[in-house]
Order: C-alpha cells, then sequence, then structure tokens
C-alpha cells in the first residue's frame, strides 16, 4: 500500500500540484479504499493513471469565460497566398481567415505545405504571392527548433520574457504557472535536451504562450504526448479561445475537429 | 533589455558545454607548450590561439542558436539585440579566457610590456569574435563553419607575415601588435596592427550586420490588424 | 445488462447521474456507488468515480465535507451546492429532451 502512496504523491508532485494538496488527496485516496475494504490499487488501478486523472479533474475552468465584446475582429488573413520553390509550388492560392475566440485548423496530406503555410503566417517565410494581414502580438510554436538544448525551462522562461520586456520573475511565474496547466513542473537544473520528447513539446506550446499573444500558431504541438497531455492541450486551447485569442493549429491528428471552428484543406502536393 | 537577456542565456548555454569548453581553453595553451622555447613566438602563437578558440566559439553558438533565433524574432526580439547580445557574450567569455592567458604569459615569459600583450589578447578576441559569428551567419552548418575557420586561421598560422596574405586574413593585427609589443618598439607596428584590427572588425560587422538581416528577416504582413480586447498580459491572470 | 456498449454511455453520463443521486441525498463514495449499481449500472470503479465527484467539487456544483465515522476512518461526504441544484435541474430537463428524441429514432420498441 505505501508503494502505491508514494507512486501517487511523486505523480501528482510531477504534475505541479502544491504538498499540501498532495498529502489532503493522498490521505482522501487512502482512507476510501480503506471504506472499500481493498487496497488502494483494487480500488483506483494504477497511482500514475489516477494521478493524472485526479489533476485533470482539479484543473477544469472554474472561471466564466469572458463575455464576448462585440463583433470578433479578425486577427488573421490569408489572400490568395501561393508559394513556389524554383519549380516547385509548395501552396497554391490559400485563403483563410482566424477572427479572435476562433480556432481553424489546417490539415492536408503530408508535404502539402502546411509548416511553410504556418511560416507564411509567422512572418519567418514571405509568400510568392498574396498578402498576409495579421495582428502584431503573435505567438509560434513550431515543430522543430524551438527550444534550446543547453537551457533550463526556467531560463526558457527568462529569456523569453525579454521579448516584451516583461520581468524575468513574472516570466518564469507565468511559464510555471502555464505549465502546470498542461500538468507539467518544469524541472530545476535539466537542459532542454535532456527532457523526454512530450515535456520538450510541452515547453515547446508554453513558451508560445507566454506573453499571452492574440494569435496562435500551433504547428503539430502534439508530438510525443500521451493522452493525457494531449487532452491538456485541447483544454487549454479552449482556455486561450474564451479569452479572446485567435488559434490556428496545423494538425494530423484528426480526433478532436469536432472542437475546431473551421478546418482548411491543404491539396496534396502535385508533381510540377 | 533584449540583448542583456540573449546574452544572458548565450552565457548559461555556454557554461553548460564542459567538454567543449575545456578543449577551447586548452588550446591556446597547447599552442604556447609547442613554442615555449622560442619566447616572442610564444605569445604570439597564444593570442591566437585564444582568438582561434573564440572564434570558434562563436561560429557554434551562432550556428545552434540559428532555430531558435528565427522562433526569437517572432516573438519579438530584435536581430541586432540578438546580434549584439550574442556578440557580447562571446565577447565577454573571450576577455576571462584572455586575462588568464596573459597572466600567463607575463608569469611565465620575460615580458617588457604587458600591456602590448593585453592588447594582443584583445585584438584576438575582437576579430575572433565577429569572425566566428559572420562565418556561422552565412554557412549556417557546424562542419562547413568549422572547416571555413580552420583554412583561414590555419593558413594565418602558417603564412609568413610579411606577405600580402597575411595581412589578408583577420587576424593579423595579432601579429602586427606583436611587432611592437616584443620586437621594435616601433609605434608605427602599433598603429598598423590596431588599424588592421579595427578595419577588420569594422568589415566583420558590416558582414554580420547584412547577413543578420537576410537570415533572421520577418516579413511585416501587408497589413497589420488591431484586436477589441484587453491587454495580453491581464488575461487570467 | 451488456457492459461493453453501456460503459461509453455511462462515462458521458457519469457527472449527471452523481448529481442526481446528491439531489436526492448526501452521500460518501462507496455508498454512491452502491446506489449506481443497484440502479441497474453496473460497477463504476473507484478510478473513475472519485475524479467524476472532484471534478463536481471543482467546477462548484457538489460540496464535501470530512465526517468521522462510527466504523472506520473518517468519511468524506459529498452535497449539492446551490449552482449544484440548478444545474441538475437544468440538466433534468435537457435529458428528458434527448432521451425522448433518442427514443423517436429507436423507433417504438425503445420505449418500453
Amino acid at each position: 500500500m505505501s508503494d502505491w502512496s508514494a507512486n501517487f504523491r511523486h505523480a501528482l508532485t510531477e504534475r505541479g500540484l502544491d504538498p499540501a494538496r498532495i498529502d489532503q488527496l493522498d490521505c482522501d485516496a487512502l482512507e476510501q479504499a480503506a471504506d472499500h475494504g481493498l487496497a488502494p490499487e483494487q480500488v483506483f488501478g494504477p497511482a500514475t493513471v489516477y494521478a493524472d486523472r485526479v489533476a485533470r479533474a482539479l484543473r477544469c475552468p472554474a472561471a466564466a469565460p469572458l463575455p464576448a465584446q462585440g463583433e470578433p475582429g479578425c486577427a488573421l488573413r490569408l489572400t490568395g497566398v501561393s508559394k513556389r520553390y524554383g519549380r516547385r509550388q509548395v501552396l497554391r492560392d490559400v485563403s483563410l481567415e482566424v477572427r479572435e475566440g476562433e480556432l481553424v485548423a489546417v490539415v492536408g496530406a503530408n508535404g502539402c505545405g502546411k509548416s511553410t503555410l504556418l511560416q507564411i503566417c509567422a512572418g519567418t517565410i514571405r509568400p510568392s504571392s498574396g498578402t498576409v494581414e495579421r495582428v502584431a502580438h503573435v505567438g509560434y510554436v513550431p515543430q522543430t527548433g524551438g527550444t534550446a538544448e543547453l537551457l533550463t525551462p526556467v531560463e526558457h522562461f527568462q529569456l523569453f520574457a525579454a521579448a516584451r520586456s516583461d520581468s524575468r520573475g513574472r516570466g518564469v511565474a507565468i511559464g510555471t504557472q502555464l505549465a502546470t496547466s498542461l500538468g507539467w513542473r518544469p524541472p530545476a537544473s535539466q537542459p532542454a535536451g535532456q527532457l523526454s520528447g512530450g515535456t520538450r513539446q510541452k515547453l515547446n506550446v508554453v513558451l508560445g504562450e507566454l506573453s499571452r499573444p492574440d494569435l496562435l500558431l500551433l504547428d503539430e504541438p502534439y508530438q510525443g504526448f500521451d493522452y493525457g497531455a494531449y487532452v491538456d492541450l485541447w483544454a487549454q486551447i479552449d482556455r486561450w479561445r474564451e479569452t479572446g485569442a485567435a488559434v490556428l493549429i496545423v494538425t494530423h491528428m484528426l480526433g478532436e475537429l469536432h472542437r475546431v471552428d473551421r478546418v482548411v484543406e491543404l491539396d496534396a502536393p502535385k508533381d510540377c | 533589455m533584449q540583448a542583456v537577456a540573449i546574452a544572458r542565456a548565450t552565457v548559461q548555454g555556454l557554461l553548460r558545454r564542459r567538454s567543449a569548453l575545456l578543449m577551447l581553453v586548452a588550446l591556446p595553451l597547447a599552442f604556447y607548450l609547442a613554442r615555449r622555447n622560442i619566447p616572442s613566438s610564444a605569445i604570439v602563437v597564444l593570442a591566437l590561439g585564444v582568438g582561434w578558440a573564440v572564434s570558434t566559439l562563436a561560429l557554434f553558438s551562432t550556428v545552434s542558436a540559428l532555430q531558435l533565433d528565427r522562433r526569437l524574432r517572432v516573438a519579438g526580439f530584435t536581430s541586432r539585440a540578438i546580434v549584439c547580445g550574442r556578440l557580447v557574450a562571446v565577447v565577454l567569455v573571450g576577455l576571462v579566457l584572455s586575462s588568464v592567458y596573459t597572466a600567463l604569459a607575463v608569469l611565465d615569459q620575460d615580458v617588457d610590456r604587458v600591456g602590448g600583450v593585453a592588447l594582443m589578447m584583445l585584438c584576438a578576441v575582437a576579430v575572433g569574435a565577429p569572425l566566428g559569428m559572420s562565418i556561422g551567419l552565412l554557412l549556417r552548418s557546424e562542419l562547413e563553419g568549422a572547416l571555413a575557420l580552420l583554412i583561414v586561421l590555419a593558413t594565418q598560422f602558417m603564412t609568413n607575415p610579411e606577405r600580402l596574405l597575411a595581412h589578408c586574413l583577420p587576424l593579423w593585427s595579432v601579429r602586427g601588435v606583436a611587432d611592437w609589443a616584443i620586437w621594435s618598439g616601433d609605434s608605427a607596428d602599433l598603429s598598423n596592427g590596431l588599424a588592421h584590427g579595427v578595419g577588420t572588425v569594422v568589415v566583420l560587422l558590416v558582414i554580420i550586420t547584412g547577413a543578420s538581416a537576410f537570415r533572421l528577416r520577418i516579413h511585416p504582413p501587408d497589413r497589420v490588424l488591431r484586436t477589441g480586447t484587453q491587454p495580453a498580459l491581464d488575461r487570467l491572470l | 445488462m451488456n457492459a461493453e456498449a453501456t460503459r461509453p454511455w455511462l462515462h458521458g453520463l457519469l457527472e449527471l447521474c452523481l448529481l442526481g443521486l446528491l439531489g436526492a441525498q448526501r452521500d460518501y463514495g462507496l455508498s454512491l456507488s452502491g446506489r449506481l449499481a443497484d440502479a441497474g449500472l453496473g460497477d463504476v470503479p473507484g478510478g473513475t468515480l472519485y475524479p467524476a465527484l472532484l471534478r463536481l467539487e471543482t467546477t462548484g456544483l457538489v460540496r464535501s465535507q470530512r465526517e468521522p465515522s462510527t466504523s472506520g476512518p473518517p468519511r468524506k461526504y459529498f452535497e449539492l451546492t446551490e449552482d449544484g441544484r440548478d444545474a441538475l435541474e437544468g440538466l433534468r430537463a435537457e435529458w428528458r429532451t434527448f432521451s425522448r428524441s433518442i427514443n423517436t429514432v429507436l423507433g417504438a420498441e425503445a420505449r418500453r
């Protein structure tokens, strides 16, 4: 029984709960199991799975969403955007619009230019033709290369906080809080390169939303996520929408598309 | 300030690559020990070694940060802050390295002009850092960059400093100042050396400015949209 | 009852059922589990039941209280808050409409 309890506590600590709360939850669990007259393992299942469920149950948004303020403005608009590299046409005449509080998904076969489209939205690539209109404050979560291998998560928060002249302390506080929403506590001294793939990707996502941008661009954000983290991310996306941020997400995983306001499909690559 | 944050992050990252740091520190020492019996030559190669180490440091920290830098640009950092911050970080590490080695040279050798040795080291650091960074921005690859650096620096080492070819290579200022500090005491040598150093630094900074503007550019949107909601940082906090 | 078919349905409706049970009477975890089983909904494992109760508590529909029990360790009792009662009323009405629609779609047989 003590093993289950130790695993439970450890898993809850990893998910960012504070020690007093963990004590209370552990105590409750042991009492409830005693009530059933069974070992905790038999009542609740494996400790890490139960801890995951409990942590997520505690993270439900309790606050009501902000009231809608009139007609939501547009945060991103692409009109007739095309991109060609030499003879290779990567994007052909793409138009889309994302308003405040909306979630738009970009889907399509591999190689059809989803990442290129997102980079055009972020401004790192210029389109060959078409216009791009967007808000000034953008958060970008790239598929690769979004984190520095040799910096710890906290050092990342301090660095990204300086982008919009936030104090380092505030950046760390916000970053840690956002990490907790994704069910993760930043380890103190591990550089990003030593984190597991899923955890590193969570850091990647947190960095994109650190300055609370008006537009969020996510490129396949759930690489390496287990089911719990995947659920947490979608809950976090809902929170962004409730606060009026616009979200554009490039995705392979089509399971959650019913939660999306609109889907943009890119054509499969044609051989020129 | 943005540049300060970049400088801090660069130093934090550099200090984590322990074995690489160790080897870079050992590089000038190895050169020095190789020529220790020829005192005048020993200090020159020590300074050149410092320049080599600093430029390699600058090259690798630039190349390894290229993807992150793009993201930092989208997040709101200016390319000037990114370049300046990284350069300052590498120069700081170089200055620490060079003070240690200046002390070594002064203690181990019989040196007339301590200030001259310090000046040689300063040239090495001041030229080495932007040299490594410009190669990193132009070639964008660690292997190719390291090879290019190797070609430039090894040629610098092996060319007779009198020749025109040596004058065209970036670290010649170290030799020029050495002429004054260790051998002749002729102030014309000093001004030649410093002029070459300053000129090289200016050229390299121009290259860096151009290359970073190209590599780190963010294309502004055709129109900037305005939102109607509250300021971002107050949401949910 | 075929557990394979009904378990996913119950997963979606578990919080509604708990609101209903607590609306009738404040209760603790083990007893709620028993009442669900008595109603024919099978054995809901603790790993599902307790997080559902926690979610209801976090969203403010339910509050919990520790009470010493005569036979064994103290127990955590749950009861509806005002918001919980309102929510239950609303959900009851929605369920009535919804189940009527499902019955219609499934045909007269389903109404037995």
